[in-house]
């Protein structure tokens, strides 16, 4: 009787009775290919292919690298769905942004529209800048969706550990961001809950809370409370698994396997030809 | 054996020392439960035994390894599960959870592959490898969180107050999963309660007042005792009061176990 | 009129000066009507009345919510924040456009009602109360705001027994002052209501109330109610094949028990 759908709630931070919160971005466990390639191929692989938009020419290039994102988009298809659902806000943005563009960038008038004089110039310029960023959201997007949030950590670790040699402590900044994005969800419905308290004894809490210093510390105490117990138990709940007393491995290392080597070869074929169609066609 | 001997320890912001003098021991096999009220420094003690903090008095030996001088070896040999399981959490998802601690210590992946396979059917979430942490229940999570400290393979498992924030239903069953470990593994538990129906699963009892040892014996000697139960604050739930109603009316059963198990007591006699 | 009536599938209304008690296993969505009743959400379905209608028509923000309903939320001590006990519990009124010397008025009276001295607690942090004080400052703080309707959510969660006891006896004064909706899982505590409802599957139906409760032990069972223990044995004992006792009284039904199992050994 008293089975999963009563124990959902019975939590005292509430979830499922404020209803579920945004998952902006977040890991979505699977087996696609895209999900068993190592965070490391996949990190250098985004980087690669934010260089290869920034780098391609339009139409041609463009094409190209729209190719290799519907090749990578159809690896993982049970994630499309997700990806479109983080996309489409965005989309919005970048049409928008793109209007803007076409009608303040000077040059060759288009047309008349009203007071509006959108240019040629203009509108190229929105469509390359447009189609760059598109690619890049999605590919970032379908980075995040397939690895672990401690995973990307360490594979950032690798990448950028030579910071540590001149005394940065990047894997532990990292280390805490990743855990931090771990949290996020939790945070937004503690933050929920406390909006709801406050208003409950009496509080106002709108948008004028944000310039009555009282409504703020009756907003932000709490929190920081909640977040400062949590922090120190979470590091003593990490040390008591030995975090950081070593070299650390992974479940799921499968060093650079098969795939990452193909997934490898096929991103620089693709790159080889964007350079060739883009500057040399 | 864990071996805790004349253990004293202050936190720096206190004037007065969360433990005086405190000595406790713990048997490979066995399960012995620490009770007392809020601020009677048994979650101090977890945390000394664990070798979280340090002691400022006496020793703390943990199979022959000193909590000071072998701590990362202590901290290996003996697992925490704490009280709040919205807390312990670090990862996502939950094998990913599960493998923190053995990828922690560098283990090979196929290793790390068997003890997340291992503790997750310990704790019976097989088949939920996958799901969101965050998304599953209070006592579901706790679960995961003891599952990602039986992935560790602990000799002693130290559980500090873990059926604290989970729903009533989800208590016993976490309870029988970690003895089911003791039996499997024969590894040390160390309960740290102030239930009184938990309390009554060990085999020792160790009751702290003030940071001082106010009482240590078996269940009857400490438990049962209507003025040290009162001292130490325990909370004694209604089913104990309703078994020992019964056992002094004559009927076969043992006060301090749940409740389907007193009827089965009743009805199989 | 009631004072604050739900409709829909989760029905129910409270008079002035009454005490109702919504009952219900946790997870059966008491904290969600405790916020729609405060008029914190919009409800699912239904809709709330106050004094017979509707404030949060189309087009009104929650944030123009009538004051006169006030709710304790769950373990709401760590909601505190101010710097004194005072100016926490003054925090609700302080929105209330009310005069210092009123506010202070209401402050105090507030604290004497939950059994803190306000002389002594009047300057100290709430920080540095025990967790039992710090929700009694809680309880002030909504009970400042003089509420037509006060709704308490699981008022008594994670307190020890000896502190639920103590905040229980706390609860007896305010009966009469304002209207009190209280949401709990504890047949024990909500048979200290003048009427009761049960919430089971999204919908609430009014039973016996008192000590009559238990009477209806059979439904709050299925309803997934923590019973006290006896019954509770008498439902395992069923079972495991044997006979309901029909009593309902919990001392007559323990002896049952214990003459049951004497009849079956004799035989």
């Amino acid at each position: 009787m008293r089975s999963a759908s009563s124990q959902r709630s019975f939590n005292r931070i509430g979830a499922g009775v404020l209803g579920s919160s945004p998952r902006f971005l977040s890991y979505q466990a699977g087996e696609s290919p895209l999900h068993r390639l190592d965070a490391r191929t996949k990190l250098i692989g985004t980087v690669v292919i934010v260089a290869d938009a920034l780098a391609a020419a339009v139409p041609r290039g463009m094409i190209v690298m729209y190719a290799l994102g519907l090749l990578v988009g159809l690896s993982a298809v049970h994630l499309l769905p997700a990806l479109w659902r983080t996309l489409r806000p965005l989309l919005v943005l970048v049409v928008l942004f793109g209007i803007l563009i076409t009608v303040i960038t000077p040059g060759k008038p288009l047309a008349h529209v009203w007071i509006l004089v959108p240019s040629r110039d203009g509108l190229d310029l929105a469509i390359r800048l447009g189609l760059q960023s598109l690619l890049i959201i999605y590919t970032t997007s379908l980075l995040t969706l397939t690895t672990p949030p401690l995973a990307v950590a360490h594979g950032l670790e690798w990448a950028l550990g030579f910071l540590e040699k001149v005394h940065f402590p990047i894997r532990d900044v990292i280390s805490m961001v990743a855990i931090g994005l771990t949290f996020v969800p939790l945070l937004i419905e503690e933050t929920r809950k406390v909006i709801l308290a406050q208003r409950a004894r009496g509080a106002d809490l709108g948008m004028n809370a944000l310039l009555d210093e009282n409504a703020m510390a009756a907003l932000l105490i709490p929190l920081l409370l909640a977040n400062l117990r949590r922090g120190e138990e979470l590091a003593e709940s990490m040390e008591s698994r030995l975090y950081g007393s070593g070299e650390r491995t992974s479940m799921r290392e499968r060093r650079f396997g098969r795939l990452d080597a193909l997934a490898a070869a096929i991103l620089l074929c693709f790159t080889v030809i964007n350079l060739l169609v883009s500057f040399f066609l | 054996m864990i071996d805790v001997s004349h253990v004293s320890f202050r936190y720096p912001a206190d004037s007065e020392p969360a433990l005086s003098d405190v000595s406790i021991r713990v048997e490979p096999g066995e399960v012995v439960a620490v009770v007392g009220p809020n601020g009677s420094g048994k979650s101090t003690l977890g945390r000394l035994i664990k070798g979280l903090l340090l002691p400022a008095r006496g020793t703390i030996v943990v199979d022959g390894l000193d909590t000071r001088m072998a701590n990362r070896d202590v901290r290996r040999t003996v697992g925490l599960v704490f009280q709040n399981p919205n807390s312990q959490i670090v990862n996502a998802v939950v094998q990913d959870e599960v493998a923190f601690g053995p990828e922690n210590v560098g283990l090979p992946p196929d290793e790390i592959r068997r003890r997340v396979r291992e503790a997750l059917r310990a704790v019976e979430l097989e088949g939920r490898e996958l799901d969101e942490c965050h998304s599953m229940s209070m006592a579901a999570k706790q679960r995961i969180a003891l599952a990602s400290v039986l992935a560790m393979e602990p000799r002693y498992l130290i559980l500090d107050e873990p059926t604290a924030w989970i729903e009533p239903g989800g208590r016993w069953p976490l309870l029988s999963e970690v003895l089911d470990w003791k039996d499997r593994t024969g590894g040390g538990v160390v309960l740290i309660t102030h239930r009184m129906d938990e309390a009554q699963l060990a085999t020792r009892v160790y009751g702290l007042l003030h940071g001082r040892l106010e009482a240590a014996g078996s269940p009857a000697e400490v438990l049962h005792v209507d003025a040290i139960r009162t001292r130490l604050g325990l909370d004694v739930p209604e089913t104990y009061a309703l078994g020992e109603d019964l056992q002094r009316a004559g009927l076969p059963v043992e006060p301090g176990a749940p409740v389907e198990a007193l009827a089965e007591a009743i009805w199989r006699s | 009129m009631a004072v604050l009536e739900h409709t829909g599938n989760r029905s129910l209304y409270v008079d002035t000066g009454e005490v109702v008690s919504v009952l219900g296993a946790p997870g059966s969505g008491k904290t969600r009507l405790a916020l729609e009743l405060a008029f914190l959400v919009r409800p699912e379905e239904g809709a709330v009345l106050f004094r017979g209608k509707n404030p949060m028509t189309k087009g009104k923000r929650l944030q123009e919510r009538p004051r006169e309903v006030t709710l304790l939320v769950q373990n709401a001590e760590d909601q505190l924040f101010a710097r004194t006990v005072f100016d926490d519990v003054a925090f609700g009124p302080r929105h209330l456009m009310l005069d210092e010397d009123e506010i202070e008025q209401r402050v105090n009276m507030a604290l004497e009602t939950v059994g803190l001295d306000p002389a002594e607690v009047h300057d100290r942090s709430p920080f540095a109360l025990s967790g039992g004080e710090r929700r009694r400052v809680a309880l002030a703080g909504v009970l400042a705001m003089e509420p037509d309707v006060l709704i308490l959510d699981e008022p008594t969660a994670n307190l020890d027994p000896r502190t639920r006891n103590e905040f229980l006896s706390l609860l007896a004064p305010l009966r009469g002052r304002s209207a009190i909706v209280w949401l709990t899982s504890s047949a024990r505590e909500a048979a200290l209501a003048d009427r009761i409802y049960l919430l089971m599957d999204g919908r609430t139906r009014e039973v016996a109330s008192g000590s009559e409760l238990l009477a209806d032990w059979h439904v709050l069972a299925d309803a997934g109610i923590e019973l006290p223990a006896v019954y509770e044995l008498a439902r395992s004992l069923k079972g495991l094949g044997g006979a309901l006792p029909a009593e309902s009284d919990a001392e007559r039904l323990k002896s049952e028990i214990i003459q049951s199992y004497r009849g079956r050994r004799a035989r």
